[in-house]
């Protein structure tokens, strides 16, 4: 093995040589071949064999077949012949040095962290809702659009952004498109971001709404967090592992401790709050949240999110493997072949692919695989298993959900994921209404769904739209079966609610601090005063701004006489793709100007497709006819009516209900027709781009300078034999001969 | 004889050492290695200069987050 030299001829070299083609092994083939034999089966058990059930496990199979699959050809395939990374060179985090946010951070520990940073609560729901059209669709999609299109965008993004030092996704539409195409980007973020924060703060409030064990136990989080937050600002600073602990035992006390307060008249009384007053007390709480400083709520919070994220992961996981459930959900529903499903209407093309967005291709992480964890990265080689592998972590967590899902009784999820203008909310509107679907085998008696919600401690369960209940039950049931019996249904029911709502209060937060700084940012392009983000006056009117602009999307969702998350559900799916086909422009934009031109398919059949996806299913938003289905056919169906002097269409009774109808199909046909024209821009932009690197015959790079890296790691989570013995040298090297960079 | 008498104890030491691994992870995505991680690359870059305390780093650590959000995902 010939070494690769650096400049420094006392160390040992940075990068391990590529040898030219090594010999598989007898061994290495025949485990390859049980992998992709064991992903057959598996894919075949789902996809083909019609039995009465399918067993949960085969879903596991699948999913980590597949990814292993692709991870070794597909991904490396990538490496190779795209990415052409070069561990010869220093990475922002070895020339950038600073301590601080240039830190060279072992691979293990980025990936988990990284892992932390996308993971949330968005591949919990949209498989959840998918379920309606059978298991087989949401499967196929999230494992398949993650190896082809999610994975590949998070590993482009991040390795191009680590490239130009941790640029963000921002920035690197102005550097490839210019001023128009980048604010074009900026502003569709900006809007993304107000509707995927309305939409996640929508879900919580469905799943607290008439909830008291749910509402203390969550409320009980801030006392929690401004404790952390003390004890690590006064009695221990930087204790974060003993105080996450602690903060743990707390919140687990806060969990049980709700049901016991659910159960006393006086919490009733305190505690059962309806969905608007919850949504107020979020919009409330976003705001102060997001002034306060991050070490009051935000990064105590998050400390716990991270905890509870990966614990409750594992957890499921194993459960799923130890008590493997029969699923009773048919392959595909009677609802996959129309548009009138009862939990989110629509057909299957191209409402699927952005009901779940997160867990398959999630525009969003391209915002976080830019900017921090590429500031992490010890070596280049390692983007393919922090960008790619992290993702399908995240698709695995997507599948995880699914089964969570499907394995609850199929009349039970229909009467939890209707609206309640189908249900009335009532046990006994819910049987009929499930009744009157005539699926076959699928019906629920009143006296079942109130067995249901007395067994997880809930008042009912019927119209408990949003995805994160439905989760809740199925995790519930799963883990129960596993440690502490139908007992302990409740306990783990209120477990998983917490979970979600501790993620998505974080992301509420975040999020909203991101969407002031961009505010503050675009609005100092005009008043220069803005650019200061340390005045204070300044934070707090785009704060206030931007809380009112996800506030009133949130309070239209809860108010919204047609049942909210089933009607704004597919704007947040196509607002996240719509993020993920800008990033993915970008990325083919610059893919083409390194004059990788054999290999642009990789980036082009993503983005096509997740373009065609996206721009039908907002034309079928604005245009559609079927007042289900398109916003602008239901706003004048509504409005026609109030003129004709009508007091109720359908199910919607009275002028103010229909008032509000017509109000908020204006409002979300309008963002539909915003979203889809800035990312035909930025598409537009993209494919001008590419082809003028076609006309050109040199490479065009906004990249950072070279620097030589003295310094070595290995690139996958266990190293080759040739990356030991390369490390071997690396240990051997005194201490004082280590290359000292510095950034500053 | 020895074989099994020496088992345990390595069996003790292997589970020791896996502790300290999960440890050391937890550590690193929760950020508590953070201020670790400063006070090495002060020493290396900066050797003449006294890093800050922990508690002083972590107070400047939260000023800056302040002023760079990081995005959480959905």
């Amino acid at each position: 093995m010939a070494d690769v030299a650096t400049s420094k001829p006392e160390l040992p070299p940075a990068a391990v040589e590529e040898t030219a083609t090594k010999k598989w092994t007898p061994l290495k083939i025949a485990v390859w071949a049980a992998i992709a034999l064991l992903g057959g089966v598996a894919w075949t058990m789902l996809a083909l064999v019609r039995g009465e059930t399918v067993n949960a496990i085969w879903f596991v199979f699948a999913a980590v077949a597949t990814y292993l699959i692709f991870y070794r050809f597909y991904s490396k395939y990538i490496e190779r012949k795209i990415v052409r990374p070069d561990d010869t060179r220093a990475t922002p985090a070895e020339y950038k040095a600073n301590g601080r946010d240039y830190v060279a951070t072992d691979r293990r520990v980025l990936f988990g962290h990284h892992f932390a940073a996308i993971a949330g609560a968005g591949p919990l729901v949209g498989p959840v809702l998918a379920a309606q059209m059978g298991y087989l669709p949401g499967t196929i999609w999230i494992i398949v659009g993650v190896v082809l299109a999610g994975a590949v965008q998070d590993y482009l993004v991040m390795f191009f952004s680590m490239r130009r030092g941790g640029r963000s996704l921002g920035q690197m539409a102005k550097d490839e498109f210019g001023r128009i195409g980048g604010a074009a980007a900026i502003i569709a973020t900006l809007l993304i971001m107000v509707i995927i924060t309305a939409i996640l703060a929508l879900v919580v409030v469905n799943a607290l709404g008439e909830s008291p064990w749910g509402v203390f136990s969550v409320a009980m989080t801030i006392p929690i967090a401004l404790f952390m937050g003390a004890y690590l600002r006064w009695i221990r600073p930087g204790k974060v592992l003993e105080i996450s602990i602690i903060g743990f035992v707390l919140l687990m006390a806060a969990i049980v401790g709700g049901g016991m307060v659910a159960e006393t008249s006086w919490g009733q009384e305190l505690f059962t709050l309806d969905r608007v007053t919850i949504a107020w007390g979020i919009v409330i709480y976003g705001f102060i949240a997001a002034v306060l400083p991050v070490w009051i709520l935000l990064t105590p919070r998050d400390y716990l999110s991270t905890f509870m994220k990966i614990g409750v992961i594992v957890a499921l996981a194993l459960a799923i493997i130890v008590v493997r459930p029969e699923i009773t959900v048919p392959a595909f529903t009677e609802f996959a072949s129309g548009d009138s499903g009862p939990v989110w209407p629509g057909s299957l093309f191209p409402f699927l692919f952005v009901t779940i967005a997160c867990g398959a291709l999630s525009g969003f992480h391209a915002l976080i695989s830019s900017g921090t964890t590429p500031k992490m990265v010890e070596k280049e080689k390692q983007v393919r298993l922090l960008g790619y592998g992290g993702m399908l972590m995240e698709s695995f967590v997507a599948v995880m959900a699914l089964v969570a899902a499907i394995s609850i009784d199929q009349g039970i999820y229909y009467a939890m994921n209707s609206s309640a203008a189908n249900t009335q909310g009532t046990i006994e509107g819910a049987a009929a209404f499930v009744q009157s679907l005539g699926l076959t085998g699928v019906n629920v008696t009143p006296e079942q769904l109130a067995q249901t919600a007395a067994a997880v401690g809930e008042e009912s369960v019927v119209s408990r739209t949003g995805g994160a209940p439905t989760l809740a039950l199925g995790l519930a049931q799963i883990m129960q079966q596993w440690i502490g019996g139908p007992g302990m249904m409740a306990f783990w029911y209120h477990f998983a609610i917490m979970f979600e709502a501790l993620f998505i209060l974080t992301a509420v937060d975040a999020g909203t601090r991101v969407a002031r700084f961009m505010l503050q940012d675009s609005l100092g392009n005009i008043f220069p005063k803005f650019k200061d983000t340390s005045w204070t006056l300044g934070a707090w009117i785009c704060t206030a701004i931007m809380v009112a602009a996800w506030g009133a999307v949130l309070i239209m969702g809860v108010t919204d006489p047609l049942g909210g998350i089933n009607t704004l559900f597919p704007l947040f799916g196509i607002a996240n793709q719509l993020l993920a086909a800008i990033a993915l422009a970008i990325v083919l934009a610059i893919v083409a100007k390194r004059r990788t031109f054999k290999q642009l398919w990789v980036v082009a059949l993503p983005l096509a497709f997740i373009s065609v996806v996206t721009v039908t299913a907002s034309a079928f938003k604005v245009f559609s006819p079927v007042p289900a289905v398109g916003y602008w056919a239901n706003h004048v169906r509504f409005r026609d009516a109030l003129a004709a002097g009508e007091t109720s269409v359908g199910t919607t009774e009275g002028v103010a209900a229909l008032e509000a109808v017509v109000r908020n199909t204006f409002i979300q046909g309008s963002l539909s027709i915003i979203f889809v024209v800035l990312t035909l821009i930025v598409i537009g932009f993209s494919v001008a781009n590419v082809i003028k690197a076609f006309r050109i015959d040199h490479v065009v790079d906004q990249e950072d300078e070279r620097h030589e890296s003295a310094m070595f790691a290995p690139a996958g989570f266990i190293p080759t034999p040739e990356e030991r013995e390369l490390q071997k040298r690396w240990d051997a090297v005194p201490d004082e001969h280590k290359h000292v960079a510095t950034g500053h | 004889m020895s074989a099994s008498e020496g088992r345990p104890a390595a069996a003790g030491a292997l589970l020791a050492r896996a502790w300290d691994g999960v440890v050391w992870w937890a550590k690193g995505v929760t950020g508590e290695s953070k201020y670790a991680a400063y006070v090495a690359h002060e020493r290396r870059a900066h050797p003449d200069r006294e890093p800050m305390s922990e508690r002083e780093f972590w107070r400047d650590e939260y000023r800056r987050q302040d002023a760079n959000p990081e995005g959480r995902c959905c």
